[in-house]
Parts: structure tokens; C-alpha cells; sequence
């Protein structure tokens, strides 16, 4: 298994109604693993809601960006 | 062939031994496994996994001593090996992803079927308990769908690894649901809406609905279901533990379970 699994964004919110923040990132082969591991790992809050998004699926908005999701906080 | 059913008590009792005592062992071997798997976020999930499988013995046994006055805490109990109920599957150390793979997949999936049958029954203690424990067991079986279908799509040799450990799996687990009948008491009085025969169908019709090729894991269709190609003898099937095989755990598995080496570290 040393290919280089695909890169999941996990967003997530305590209470209904709070903005949804970006709580951290994973590896997983699929969306049905990432679901569970985003579920297991970060698991330190009592979450309303929380989501998981392929990071290659995640498009910038901003004009001078091109690029997909940065990945300059050192996430993988 | 199935025996005369055994008196609605005795049967409860005894399959809330059989859940308790193969959540033990499966718990003992998710922990074993939060270090090694593929990826570290499996081996969160496993630990997370062994977690939540402790907390459904420790529930299960809180039945049994409200219920039937009996304790099995885990940590105190000094039951030998072949006393213990626990399906086949799980008596050794699961020595590759592939073996943890398929306890996850066939295992426990055998138990929240088990589970789920006294949902809607008329045990009280159980059919309270159940839903949260369905709850969490949604994840167990997502994470093993995930990963067969990930092996499964993957390379051959991991891929007949798989195959090897879920046929071995199922027969253990088609031991655990016993002869058709066994336990037609339970059923027929309300304390389950499913007997182990149609729970055994549902178990092979899920695993097969995973595979490209379920003969590869000795399934076989049958009529609308499936079936073993090579099917159980029945002679040797003890009714109380739920296995064809004798033996039990590992004693080694169980010594690390009650801490047996550091006992002198126990409070007074």
C-alpha cells in the first residue's frame, strides 16, 4: 500500500447556526473511509455537523488563485 | 438437525454470554491493530473501534448480573479458554490486515445482526441497550465495506489474502448462528424478529453483494440466497458456546486482557 492515497478536507461546526470551520485534513483510498476516519479521528468536539470534501475537488474562488486548496499550513 | 430449544432464559442467557464474550476478544483484537495497519488513520479507527466494543461488554455483562445474577467482568473473570463463547475466528492473534479485515467485515457484522434481531422483541434489557450500540456499529461496518472494496480492487495478492481470511471468517461465523431451529424458543416467545438461520442468510447475501467473486470465499448461490459450497456438520455443534471447534482464545490473549502479568500492581 505505498501509493500516495488521495487528500480529504474535513469541515465541521459545534452547534447549529455556528460558521463551519476546517478542523484538519486525512488520507483515505475512498470517500467511504474518509467518512469514518474524519468521524474517528477528530473527535474531540460534540459536532452538530461535520463534512468531508476530496481536497482535489475544493475550487478557489479568489481571482489571483488557480491553483486548488492551498496546502501551505503543512498538511499533506 | 437442530435439538430440542432450550427454554427462552437459558437461550437469552446464553447468547448475551455469546455476544459479550466474542465483543471481548473482538475489542482484544482491534486494539491489537491500532498500531501496523496500511494507514495510521486505520489504526484510529481501530482503536476507536476497540473502545466502543469494551463498552458493549461492559453492557452486556451489566445485564447479565441484573438479569441472571451472573459476573463475567472481563478483568476479573478467570474463565479457562474452552469456557468461553466466543466465535472461532477470533482465538488467535489476527496476524495480517487481511485477518483484522475480515473480523471486521464477517465478524462483527455476525454480531450486530445478532444484535438487531431483539431490536424490536420483548427483552426489555436488550432491546433498550441495542439502538445506541447499532449506532456506533454503523462505522464498524462502513470501515470494513470500505477496505474489502478497496482490496478487492487492488492487487492480487492482498486480494486472495482477503478471500483466505473472509472464507475461514464466514464458516466460523455460520458455526456461531448454529443449526436451523436451535433457536426457535427465543423466537416464537417475542424476544427476537429474526431467528440465526435468516440472520446467517443476511450475513452471506451482504459479504457475496461485496465480492466479484464469492466462490473465492466458498459462497455459493442458492435459490434467492446464498449458501457454503462445503457445508457444516452439525454433529459436533455445542449449543452453549456456539462453535463446532473445542479450544477457545488464546490463554496468552487472555492474560494481556486481564493484565495477569502486572497483577501486583493491583490495588489492595
Amino acid at each position: 500500500m505505498a501509493r500516495q492515497e488521495p487528500v480529504f478536507e474535513v469541515f465541521a461546526r459545534i452547534a447549529p447556526g455556528d460558521p463551519m470551520s476546517h478542523i484538519g485534513t486525512l488520507n483515505a483510498p475512498g470517500i467511504e473511509l474518509a467518512r469514518v476516519y474524519a468521524w474517528r479521528i477528530y473527535d474531540e468536539e460534540d459536532w452538530a455537523e461535520m463534512w468531508v470534501a476530496p481536497r482535489d475537488a475544493i475550487v478557489s474562488a479568489h481571482p489571483d488563485q488557480a491553483e486548488a486548496v492551498s496546502t501551505e499550513d503543512g498538511t499533506p | 438437525m437442530s435439538g430440542d430449544p432450550v427454554p427462552r432464559d437459558a437461550e437469552l442467557r446464553s447468547t448475551l454470554v455469546a455476544l459479550s464474550d466474542t465483543k471481548l476478544l473482538l475489542g482484544y483484537h482491534y486494539g491489537e491493530w491500532t498500531f501496523g495497519p496500511p494507514a495510521i488513520e486505520a489504526g484510529i479507527a481501530a482503536c476507536s473501534m476497540a473502545q466502543e466494543e469494551f463498552g458493549h461488554t461492559r453492557l452486556l455483562n451489566g445485564i447479565l448480573k441484573r438479569e441472571f445474577e451472573l459476573e463475567i467482568d472481563p478483568l476479573a473473570d478467570q474463565r479457562p479458554p474452552d469456557a468461553f463463547a466466543s466465535i472461532a475466528f477470533l482465538d488467535h492473534p489476527l496476524e495480517s490486515w487481511a485477518e483484522l479485515v475480515a473480523a471486521n467485515a464477517v465478524v462483527d457484522l455476525a454480531l450486530s445482526l445478532l444484535l438487531s434481531s431483539f431490536e424490536d422483541g420483548d427483552y426489555q434489557p436488550l432491546a433498550r441497550a441495542v439502538p445506541k450500540m447499532l449506532l456506533e456499529e454503523r462505522f464498524h461496518t462502513e470501515h470494513a465495506e470500505g477496505w474489502v472494496r478497496v482490496i478487492e480492487s487492488g492487487e492480487a495478492a492482498p486480494r486472495d489474502a482477503l478471500a483466505r481470511a473472509l472464507e475461514r471468517a464466514l464458516r466460523d461465523v455460520a458455526a456461531f448462528f448454529g443449526p436451523a431451529g436451535h433457536d426457535e424458543d427465543l423466537v416464537r416467545s417475542g424476544a427476537r424478529t429474526a431467528d440465526d438461520e435468516a440472520l446467517r442468510g443476511r450475513l452471506f447475501a451482504r459479504i457475496a453483494g461485496l465480492l466479484a467473486d464469492p466462490a473465492a470465499v466458498g459462497l455459493r448461490r442458492e435459490g434467492d440466497g446464498w449458501s457454503l459450497i462445503e457445508p457444516l456438520n452439525w454433529a459436533d455443534w455445542d449449543a452453549e458456546r456456539r462453535r463446532l471447534s473445542a479450544g477457545g482464545p488464546d490463554q496468552g490473549m487472555l492474560d494481556e486482557l486481564r493484565g495477569t502479568k502486572n497483577v501486583a500492581f493491583k490495588s489492595a
